[in-house]
């Protein structure tokens, strides 16, 4: 009898365990949701010092996606067993690694098609997210090698203007880990990103430009001013989320 | 029907785990990279770097499962040089049996409680003096070219969810797991980059004084446009890391693993 009971009782928590599986989990459903961009000044003052006005300014990425976890952190190591990395690979192991977070899910996803132009007025739609409802904690960048930064503008400082024209080779990269914790229920609200124009210029000095073979009127950036505007353009600061 | 149901019953809940006790060894270990060398194949530049000195102060385990069960935890701390060969016993423990594949652990500052490991009495003495977490002296070698380097670091830094394989403890049984620190992410050349790599040249530039000792106070004075305007050395979101010191600081607290190559997070 005692035996019948507690065999009764493991089929009794066996069931509300599937039970609570089955049901206990919130509901998700599909949704779209608006990627915007939000426009900065294109006339700043540098922390440089360098006054700039922009007349162009692209930049091109893979993808932006949400994710619902919240940022964690660590660093892969390099492959010193590759095939065993490779395994990994093939089965989809959420190894991390630098800068990658193990964020969760992937919750909603839009892949670039085009440049996106930095100046403008006015929030501009972007493209539509495949997306899910439920709660939001991180956002990522994707970029490609074949990514590229286009910034065409005048700086001036201290008397001395410098016309220029540089075009950023970017890296392959995830800027992953920004913070977008939101509970999103609907599509109704966009989602909108911002640039922050003047930190991508924080650490340039136009005075290191030097004369454009093949456009006179302008300057371009050598080596190092190239890796600084490389850095900030692919730094998280650089970045402002809102919803 | 009814002998099916309780041997169904019996499997079940010895299967679960209501079986007892093991014990879990978690050991630490520095590699080879840290017990003879980061040879000059591991180097993009072709620098080798070789360490005299690894102290490192870890503890702080903690048990849990992916299934979410949670297990006993180990408060003490204990400095270790890892230098010396071979994996160093931090702690063994009784464990109820089952798969512990979510442990967790911490590099930390040494203070008056800090145990020796297999470190010497004087080591200890200077990581509890200083209140050093992680500490490593060597040399890096290229072409004739030697620089030394003798740093130290307070950082805290907590390891979790590290996905270990071995943890899996049976009943009257000693399962071992190790906690693994990879020394050559001192010198990865990015925060971010998933193709990170070991690069050394960079640190060697920065012995300003040219005197053959790069010291922190020199990394340090890489910074500013001259830590941007480097080739590499991209920190991604971590836009406080504004120089050369700082970066390898941050890199400090990415070194550990668990049984060799298995992850764990760490929460900044």
């Amino acid at each position: 009898m005692r035996i019948r009971f507690l065999t009764g009782m493991g089929l009794m928590v066996v069931g509300l365990w599937l039970f609570g599986v089955a049901c206990g989990a919130p509901k998700v459903s599909p949704i779209t949701l608006t990627l915007q961009y939000r426009p900065t000044a294109s006339s700043f003052v540098a922390a440089s010092g360098w006054k700039i006005d922009l007349e162009q300014a692209q930049v091109s990425f893979q993808a932006f996606r949400l994710y619902e976890g919240t940022p964690a952190y660590s660093l892969r190591t390099l492959p010193r067993w590759g095939l065993r990395h490779l395994a990994d690979s093939l089965v989809g192991t959420a190894w991390a690694h630098p800068g990658h977070f193990e964020g969760g899910s992937v919750k909603a996803e839009w892949i670039a098609a085009k440049p996106l132009d930095l100046l403008g007025t006015g929030d501009q739609e972007v493209g539509k997210m495949d997306a899910f409802t439920g709660d939001y904690g991180a956002a990522e960048f994707t970029f490609e090698a074949t990514d590229l930064a286009t910034l065409r503008g005048t700086a001036s400082k201290d008397g001395v203007e410098v016309k220029f024209a540089c075009e950023i080779a970017l890296e392959k990269r995830s800027l992953s880990g920004l913070a977008f914790e939101h509970a999103i229920s609907s599509g109704e609200k966009p989602v909108t990103f911002s640039v922050q124009l003047a930190h991508w210029f924080e650490l340039t000095d136009f005075s290191a430009f030097s004369q454009d073979e093949k456009v006179p009127s302008r300057k371009r950036p050598d080596e190092t001013q190239t890796n600084i505007l490389r850095k900030a353009v692919l730094q998280s600061t650089s970045y402002s989320l809102f919803y | 029907m009814r002998k099916i149901m309780l041997l169904g019953t019996l499997f079940f809940l010895g299967v679960v785990g209501c079986g007892g006790d093991g014990k879990l060894a978690v050991s630490v270990w520095g590699e080879a990279f840290i017990e003879e060398k980061i040879p000059a194949t591991e180097v993009v530049d072709g620098w080798e770097i070789e360490f005299t000195k690894f102290l490192v102060v870890v503890g702080g385990i903690e048990t849990g499962s992916a299934a979410g069960a949670t297990g006993p935890s180990v408060a003490g701390f204990k400095v270790f040089n890892l230098r010396e060969k071979g994996e160093q016993l931090l702690s063994e423990f009784v464990i109820p049996s089952g798969t512990w594949d979510r442990l967790a652990y911490s590099v930390s500052p040494a203070n008056a409680e800090t145990q020796v490991g297999n470190a010497s009495a004087e080591d200890a003495k200077m990581m509890k003096d200083a209140g050093y977490s992680i500490y490593l002296e060597g040399t890096a070698r290229k072409d004739g070219q030697s620089k030394t380097f003798a740093w130290g670091f307070k950082t805290n830094t907590q390891y979790t969810g590290c996905k270990s394989e071995r943890a899996v403890v049976q009943v009257g049984a000693t399962a071992k797991t190790q906690l693994t620190i990879h020394a050559d992410h001192f010198f990865y050349d990015d925060l971010e980059d998933p193709d990170a790599k070991v690069r050394f040249q960079t640190i060697a530039d920065a012995d300003k004084d040219n005197d053959g000792k790069i010291t922190l106070e020199e990394l340090a004075a890489v910074n500013g446009a001259d830590f941007a305007g480097l080739a590499h050395y991209g920190v991604g979101r971590f836009a406080e890391v504004k120089d050369l010191r700082a970066f390898v600081e941050h890199l400090s607290r990415t070194l550990g693993h668990i049984d060799g190559e298995g992850h764990c997070d760490v929460k900044l």
